[in-house]
């Protein structure tokens, strides 16, 4: 077993019907690498995010993370993994204190322990002054800081995140960005689930695009670009991901949707 | 919503499609955190629950032998069924709960939306409601009084009186939304609903015991104050008897619900969206804080509780169980109305006399039938109560419970289980305790409390094995309430084994002793099984909350 492999997926598959969702796809992450997983919508990301995380199983194949099987010892893994879903749902009539104490005890941590935690992150994100308040009255962008600490509250090793920076103002993103920087070096491994495609170019020292269920492409930002022969990674997901070619059919939409000119009355007819 | 482009007028093209969306959605239901499978709609379940009321009532007739009688007591029987009906599931049929983000920034003027929605009620008053009268019906076409040119004007003037009832209701709520916070009226409807319930159960009571007009033939004119007599007075027309007190009791149901209604309707339709949206606004900020306790949130004897419970997984369901049963209104108001039944049917069967001491005489029987209900309703409680702390508003949050690393997931329920005991259970029991102590001697009192407690936690235990998911991990949608009313199966069981156990082993201490140790056994036994075959259903299960 290599240690230094994080993540490992061996033909991970998921059916629903006769629909692949995620088709044979194999990939390792090593120890403090940001991954980002990118994808048009319905390509198989929160699906392989799913099964990784253990909300749903595979159909076929496997996937280790921190060396134990996703199904096998899934309790192993999720010990090791934080998560942090693109929904960003919460109990909102608890308060962020009471759920980070309810998160904290499923990890079987102290009370003590989690306690200080929560004053960590609550200093972290600024949300000292509303940690006893009921969520239900929540911004998005403050229920998603909530559900960034509960990921980070027992200290995985592995972190899942799906679209984390949905909702919150750009300077908590920037710090966002250089905690996950931070964790990274510290030998966390991320996986980072984004349409944002600067903050994955920006973040991310390893990009894999999947369409349809299957890995399209595989590298950094770097080595996709010379590959495709695109300047940003915006052309290359587009290239990789787009069938046929856009640029007509975007011509015929907006020549349809732009307004006549509005007749003034000034001119004579 | 109210844009200035928008006439007054109905859109009835938006009206059709609203009206569709709201039928399929119904129609298909939600698929929570469970597996994505084809389940039986929440329609169905309806169907038979009310199918089912309609056949209890229909046993009227036996027993009465007054035909007026009888139709008076169906008609306000289903009449009271539909106004429970609207209580239950208003939020979802006047006000579906994604509308607010779906459509309240769309070009729809306020009678469009309130139309439609009145439409998808009336569909359900329709399909319910004659669900609901057909057994009655076809009980009143064997009748030799009455026989089958009954039946239709009966079906007729039930549906006239369902119709009034529902949209009555909801007049009434769109005044209340005029005049009451959103906030106080969420309050209101729930005490609403704990008065229908008990009016509808203490009705079905105290009608007959009105006594001599059970045989009257005229009935006496103040009944012509009731709803449901002006209604009876519309079927009495409608056969042929043009008498004056015929003609007294319908005037009201002509004069109301064919000028007063509509007319209301009107002029509520124009600001019911407006209304609708002050509604979802305030909820949204509903920002109040919980707690200034740091560690938390909880309190000496809940540290002691999770103490004692020892498991990390029972504390966390101990504590999520606690904590949102102290904040979430709508499980609050869900759930909490379910004990004031049993308790006021105790206090009435004190007062009737029909609750003796059980360790002297039998105290369940047909002429104690107070007393039978009452307990019937606490095993119905029970089940009501375990069963409701699966549905939450933010179901979709469960997704914790499968990234989280637990082996037994059961355990959790331990935790729900404790805290429900403690919280809810206990005391309910000392008061039915003190309740007993004001007519027998406290010792027996005490006993019978204990008796029917440890019963209570073996019915507790049963509720278990009908769980499949974790808690407060499932949707609420149209027709949940009801459908699990329509498992009062569950209650008659545990009611033979109170009413066996008082026959059998009151009567001599040293059996009541022993009976009291089996019920333990068979509680622990039942409780372990029922955990294990939870660990094992929750361990596989997958999470579809969210795409």
């Amino acid at each position: 077993m290599n240690t230094d492999i994080l993540i490992e997926l061996r033909n991970l598959t998921r059916l629903y019907g006769d629909l692949a969702a995620v088709n044979q796809v194999s990939f390792s992450v090593p120890r403090g690498q940001i991954l980002g997983y990118l994808g048009p919508n319905g390509a198989g990301k929160t699906t392989t995010v799913k099964m990784l995380t253990g909300i749903i199983h595979p159909t076929d194949g496997s996937a280790r993370i921190c060396g134990f099987d996703i199904q096998k010892d899934s309790l192993e893994v999720k010990r090791r993994i934080g998560y942090v879903p693109e929904s960003g749902a919460v109990y909102q009539s608890l308060s962020p204190l009471e759920y980070l104490m309810v998160i904290g005890r499923l990890y079987h941590i102290p009370d003590q322990a989690i306690s200080r935690r929560i004053d960590e992150f609550a200093t972290f994100f600024q949300i000292g002054d509303h940690l006893s308040m009921r969520m239900t009255g929540f911004s998005k962008g403050m229920k998603q800081k909530v559900v960034i600490a509960a990921a980070l509250l027992h200290n995985p090793e592995v972190l899942f995140l799906d679209e984390p920076l949905n909702g919150l103002d750009a300077n908590t993103a920037l710090q966002i960005k250089k905690l996950l920087r931070e964790l990274s070096a510290a030998g966390k491994t991320i996986f980072y689930c984004s349409h944002i495609l600067d903050v994955v170019e920006n973040l991310c020292d390893r990009v894999i695009i999947v369409n349809k269920g299957r890995v399209t492409a595989d590298g950094s930002v770097k080595n996709l670009k010379e590959m495709t022969q695109r300047s940003s990674l915006e052309d290359v997901f587009a290239d990789l991901t787009l069938e046929g070619d856009q640029t007509e059919m975007i011509r015929a939409i907006s020549s349809q949707l732009v307004l006549p000119k509005r007749d003034t009355g000034d001119e004579q007819p | 919503m109210n844009n200035p482009d928008c006439s007054d007028k109905i859109d009835w093209m938006q009206v059709k499609v609203l009206v569709w969306t709201g039928l399929q959605l119904d129609l298909r239901g939600s698929a929570g955190t469970g597996r994505l499978h084809v389940r039986v709609p929440s329609l169905v379940w309806n169907l038979i629950f009310y199918g089912f009321m309609g056949l209890a009532v229909s046993g009227t007739l036996v027993t009465s032998t007054n035909l007026q009688m009888y139709g008076l007591l169906v008609l306000a029987y289903s009449m009271l069924m539909m106004a429970f009906s609207v209580i239950l599931e208003f939020s979802n049929s006047l006000f579906l709960s994604d509308d607010a983000d779906i459509l309240f920034h769309r070009p729809m003027h306020s009678r469009t939306y309130f139309f439609a929605r009145a439409i998808h009620v009336s569909v359900y008053i329709l399909g319910f409601g004659s669900v609901l009268v057909f057994f009655p019906a076809v009980f009143l076409g064997f009748h030799p009084d009455a026989g089958w040119m009954f039946v239709i004007p009966f079906y007729l003037t039930a549906t006239v009186a369902h119709f009034f009832t529902a949209f009555a209701m909801i007049l009434f709520y769109s005044f209340l939304f005029m005049w009451v916070s959103p906030e106080r009226l969420k309050d209101i409807l729930a005490y609403i609903q704990i008065g229908i319930v008990f009016v509808m159960m203490l009705s079905y009571q105290v009608i007959p015991r009105l006594g001599p007009v059970q045989h009257m033939a005229q009935l006496p004119t103040w009944i012509g104050l009731l709803p449901p007599a002006w209604f009876l007075g519309l079927l009495r027309l409608l056969t042929g008897d043009v008498s004056p007190q015929a003609l007294l009791f319908a005037a009201p149901a002509v004069v109301i619900t064919g000028i007063f209604v509509p007319l209301f309707m009107m002029h509520v339709s124009s600001r019911y969206l407006g209304d609708l949206q002050k509604f979802a606004d305030l909820r949204e900020n509903n920002r109040k804080r919980t707690s200034d306790k740091k560690t938390g949130t909880t309190g000496l004897p809940d540290r002691i509780v999770e103490k004692l419970l020892k498991n990390y997984n029972a504390v966390t369901g101990y504590r999520m169980t606690t904590f949102l049963m102290r904040h979430d209104r709508s499980l609050k108001m869900g759930l909490y109305p379910v004990f004031g039944l049993p308790l006021a049917l105790m206090i009435i069967s004190i007062l009737d006399g029909s609750l003796g001491d059980p360790f002297v005489q039998n105290i369940y029987s047909l002429q104690n039938n107070m007393n039978v209900m009452a307990v019937f309703f606490i095993y119905f409680m029970i089940y009501f109560f375990l069963t409701g702390l699966l549905y939450i508003r933010d179901w979709n949050a469960a997704w914790i419970f499968f990234t989280a690393p637990v082996r037994k997931p059961g355990q959790f329920y331990r935790g729900v289980k404790t805290a429900v005991f403690i919280r809810f259970m206990l005391p309910f029991y000392l008061i039915l305790g003190l309740i007993y102590a004001f007519r027998i001697p406290w010792g027996h009192a005490f006993r019978h409390m204990m008796g029917l407690l440890l019963i209570g936690l073996l019915a507790f235990s049963a509720v278990g094995l009908t769980l499949r998911d974790f808690p407060f991990s499932r949707k609420r949608e149209r027709g949940e309430r009801m459908r699990r009313m329509g498992f009062v199966l569950f209650a008659p069981v545990f009611l033979v084994i109170t009413m066996a156990m008082q026959r059998l082993a009151y009567p001599r201490p040293a059996s009541y002793w022993i009976s009291q140790a089996a019920v333990l056994m068979l509680f622990v036994l039942l409780e372990t099984w029922s955990e294990y075959r939870l660990n094992r259903i929750l361990t596989r299960k997958e999470y579809f909350g969210f795409s």
